[in-house]
């Protein structure tokens, strides 16, 4: 059992190229195209243009989705069909192309029928001519793509509306128009052995510490992976090594902050065909920052700051404090709500804790189906989920009614701090769990627990929970809860690898 | 002690500082009666010039045997005297967690859930504090400072509630015993830990120079049990000599306009200051076991400390918990005396005559 779990999962992982040694182009060109016909088989998609050139066979080659037609008409096709005074010999007629006749930029030669292949299915032109024992390819993409659009999941009232979109080369570019300084570097790597997705790792040069920068790439390329389609599949390739429910690498659809955190240092890694940028190393006060707190005014992003971190004690531990309390610490509660909550909870049949794990349950199936249904249909579900448990729950006697305001208070509390919903979530139920069973006692010790957690955490050197501990006055007095103004922030971003303790 | 993890001098300052006031919370005037509460304001600059004292082996340690700690500067005398010295640690550290844990669970027992049976409680937190443990010296320096952060702002909170309740005529006259009291009270504060053979073993696991970081965290243990104390004493008068646990007595009148019932607070910050400092003495306990024995069993060594004083503390509850009380100030002295004074002393005088003699050959 263990032998064929260890064989499906190197089935998975194996890098399906890697035992082919590379094949040379052929000076012969049928035997080019029938060796890439071979490796592409009879996809539909890739179009095989025969010509003659100078009296030499030549084939166009080109994979119709991800080639932008127009320009392969412009810059490839019709300057060759109408070169004029062309070299006799395979060779030179492939240079005087290339130097002469070709428009395009985007170049290259290939000299292996690999790359080859390779380059056709990302879109790129080749030519290959009979009697050269290489070819050249033409860099002409265009695939269908979605256009820049704004952000999602990061709404910022101030701050640009520009998000990324799934198009490599488009985050690339948004970046690149935010800072335009040579320091900033893009540097490409291939992963998933099979699905070859372009993974680039961008940095200033100058601020970006150049052992964590290697760490990084080092990590990315011991990553034996067969299909990497999202940024998700790289993330644990690249957190901590201590276990936690938090996560030390962000994530960000937005170019501004992709930038700014590029300033202080960090690395920033996009994900072909994902419209999101991972980050790292993230801290967890960054869970509580966001563009618009360096939009507006110091003293309001420090109340919002403080707001987003009482509606993240709020979310965590406002269930398992109310299971605390009414199961073993009544006397907590002022004599008169004491009244009322103990007449709601008398009539309902279950325990406070099954109550409130069966209610926050029921809550987070209401919003994963909101989430995932077609929007028109998403209306009905909180309609349904509204009454359900909102009202007819309380009516019939399942809930109480003071249980049903700790849910809604909990649920939009953990709104307020969408960057870290997951483990929010997760850990709410833990707490209602350990309130119920070990009341306060159990809550306190849960909180130490995940604390002394989050303070094992160490991304790439810089300790998870700084500045706060260890704790860095200059950080802490610059932009923690509390921002300073511009005029002081001023000229230099403060560097991540400072708070490393 | 040698490993890769260092902490900076200040977070092991505020482990210590923890551990100290935790015994300030967890102080029990139990068979005290006979002293004027006011003796136990002066009782307090005693306990720090005697901690002071008790500090020097450690500080010499640091002057003559940069970088090792009691353990190896035994080592440079005999193997065998190093074995002893972990063992004997070892055991001095078992029984301080063991003392944590039964007050714990006596505060558990007789005040959080008085009608409960707290052995699964104290399961649950020696589970906790392992897994804390196992986390490393890093993280437990890190929490360390906000766990101090937490337990200075519970005690703002506290002070505040409390300063309408604070009547001087409360405390009796100093002195009227003479010094000698004092000085009594004073030993018995400074010796209801063990810091500074928490700091020797530590040592080369410091990141700074330790001076400084060393007078703050005194001034601040005279500064806030000055203060604990004089709210205790100001605001109950004799009747906190009366109480198991006068300050949690003083939490629970606590009231500060709507809000009531600050002793939610001083039970939180109990549990937690309880647990980093449990969890630090598991992970020194751990760490002189690999080098008293073998490295290879890693972590079992925590689940076997951790094992050990859950037996004891399951098994033996009730009489752990009367040991612990009746224990007097006299065995706990001579604790103090073995492990802070004679064992670094002899160990440093034998290593310091071994070290001239190499110098001399």
């Amino acid at each position: 059992m263990r032998n064929w779990l260890k064989q499906a999962e190197a089935r998975v992982t194996r890098s399906a190229a890697a035992s082919e040694a590379p094949v040379q182009v052929y000076a012969e060109l049928e035997r080019n195209v029938q060796y890439i016909k071979a490796q592409l088989g009879d996809s539909f998609d890739i179009l095989y243009k025969q010509t003659c050139i100078g009296g030499n066979r030549a084939v166009l080659i080109m994979d119709d989705g991800m080639c932008d037609n127009l320009l392969v008409t412009q810059q490839v096709v019709a300057p060759i069909l109408a070169m004029q005074n062309v070299p006799e010999t395979a060779g030179a007629q492939m240079a005087y192309i290339r130097d002469r006749i070709s428009a395009g930029i985007d170049q290259k030669e290939d000299h292996t029928l690999n790359d080859v292949v390779a380059d056709i299915v990302s879109g790129l032109v080749v030519l290959l001519i009979d009697g050269a024992p290489f070819c050249e390819a033409f860099g002409v993409q265009g695939f269908p793509k979605r256009s820049i659009d704004n952000a999602q999941t990061e709404v910022q009232e101030r701050g640009a509306q520009e998000a990324f979109v799934e198009s490599f080369k488009d985050n690339v570019a948004l970046i690149r128009r935010r800072v335009r300084a040579p320091v900033a570097r893009f540097e490409l790597q291939e992963m998933g052995a099979t699905s070859k997705t372009r993974v680039c790792v961008c940095y200033f040069a100058d601020r970006a510490d150049k052992q964590m920068i290697a760490e990084i790439k080092s990590r990315l390329k011991k990553a034996n992976l067969d299909m990497v389609l999202g940024a998700g599949y790289l993330r644990p390739f690249l957190e901590s090594d201590v276990r936690t429910i938090f996560t030390s690498v962000g994530t960000t659809e937005r170019p501004d902050i992709a930038c700014a955190e590029m300033a202080e240092g960090r690395a920033v890694i996009l994900v072909d065909g994902t419209p999101f940028a991972l980050i790292v190393p993230y801290l967890f006060s960054e869970n509580f920052q966001s563009m618009d707190d360096y939009n507006h005014r110091p003293y309001y992003a420090l109340f919002i700051r403080v707001l987003k971190f009482f509606s993240f004690l709020i979310s965590v531990f406002l269930p398992g404090l109310y299971v605390a309390v009414c199961t073993f610490h009544q006397e907590l509660l002022p004599v008169s709500m004491l009244y009322d909550v103990a007449v709601q909870e008398s009539v309902t049949p279950f325990p406070v804790m099954a109550e409130a794990i069966f209610i926050h349950f029921l809550y987070e199936i209401v919003r994963e189906a909101g989430l995932r249904m077609p929007k028109s249909v998403g209306h009905a579900v909180s309609i349904v989920g509204a009454l359900v448990i909102g009202d007819t729950a309380v009516s019939a006697g399942l809930i109480a009614a003071p249980m049903l305001i700790v849910v809604a208070m909990t649920a939009i509390s953990s709104f307020v701090v969408s960057k870290i919903y997951y483990p929010v979530s997760i850990l709410r139920f833990v707490f209602m769990l350990v309130g119920g069973l070990a009341g306060f006692y159990g809550i306190v010790l849960g909180f130490g627990v995940v604390l002394l957690n989050l303070c094992a955490v160490t991304a790439y050197g810089t300790p998870f929970l700084a500045p706060f501990s260890p704790v860095h006055v200059g950080a802490l007095l610059r932009d923690s809860f509390w921002r300073r103004s511009w005029k002081k922030i001023g000229g230099r971003e403060l560097r991540i690898r400072s708070l490393e303790k | 002690m040698k490993g890769n993890a260092k902490i900076g001098v200040w977070q092991l300052c505020c482990l210590l500082l923890l551990s100290r006031l935790l015994t300030t919370l967890t102080f029990s005037p139990v068979g005290a009666e006979k002293m004027q509460t006011a003796d136990y304001l002066p009782a307090v600059l005693a306990a720090a010039f005697l901690i002071f004292l008790f500090f020097v082996p450690v500080f010499l340690q640091r002057r003559f045997f940069s970088g090792m700690d009691i353990t190896d500067v035994a080592y440079t005398v005999s193997p065998l005297l190093s074995k002893g010295c972990c063992v004997s640690y070892i055991l001095c550290f078992q029984f301080l967690t063991l003392a944590a844990v039964a007050r714990l669970e006596l505060f558990v027992g007789s005040v959080v859930f008085p009608n409960n049976d707290s052995a699964f409680f104290i399961l649950l937190f020696v589970l906790a504090a392992v897994y804390a443990a196992s986390l490393g010296l890093e993280a437990l320096g890190r929490a360390g400072t906000i766990c101090l952060v937490l337990f200075l702002g519970a005690f703002l909170c506290i002070t505040l509630a409390m300063t309408d309740k604070i009547n001087l005529v409360n405390l009796s006259p100093a002195f009227s015993k003479g010094a000698a009291p004092i000085w009594t009270a004073g030993l018995d504060a400074a010796t209801r830990t063990i810091e500074p053979a928490v700091a020797a073993v530590l040592l080369p696991r410091i990141n700074g120079k330790p001076g400084k970081a060393f007078a703050v965290g005194l001034g601040c243990f005279i500064f806030f049990t000055e203060s604990i104390l004089f709210f205790v004493f100001a605001g109950l008068g004799d009747y906190a000599l009366t109480q198991m646990f006068p300050v949690h007595a003083v939490a629970v009148l606590a009231e500060f306009s709507v809000f009531r019932r600050f002793d939610v607070l001083l039970t939180g910050v109990w549990i937690l200051t309880a647990f980093v400092k449990v969890s630090l003495l598991l992970y020194l306990q751990s760490e002189l076991l690999k080098k008293t024995f073998s490295q290879r069993p890693g972590r079992l060594y925590l689940i076997f400390c951790a094992g050990t004083v859950l037996l004891v503390q399951l098994c033996f509850a009730g009489k752990v918990t009367d040991y612990y009380f009746t224990l007097g100030l006299l065995p706990r002295t001579v604790l103090y005396a073995i492990f802070l004074l004679f064992v670094p002393g002899v160990v440093l005088a034998a290593a310091l005559l071994r070290k001239r003699r190499r110098l001399h050959a």
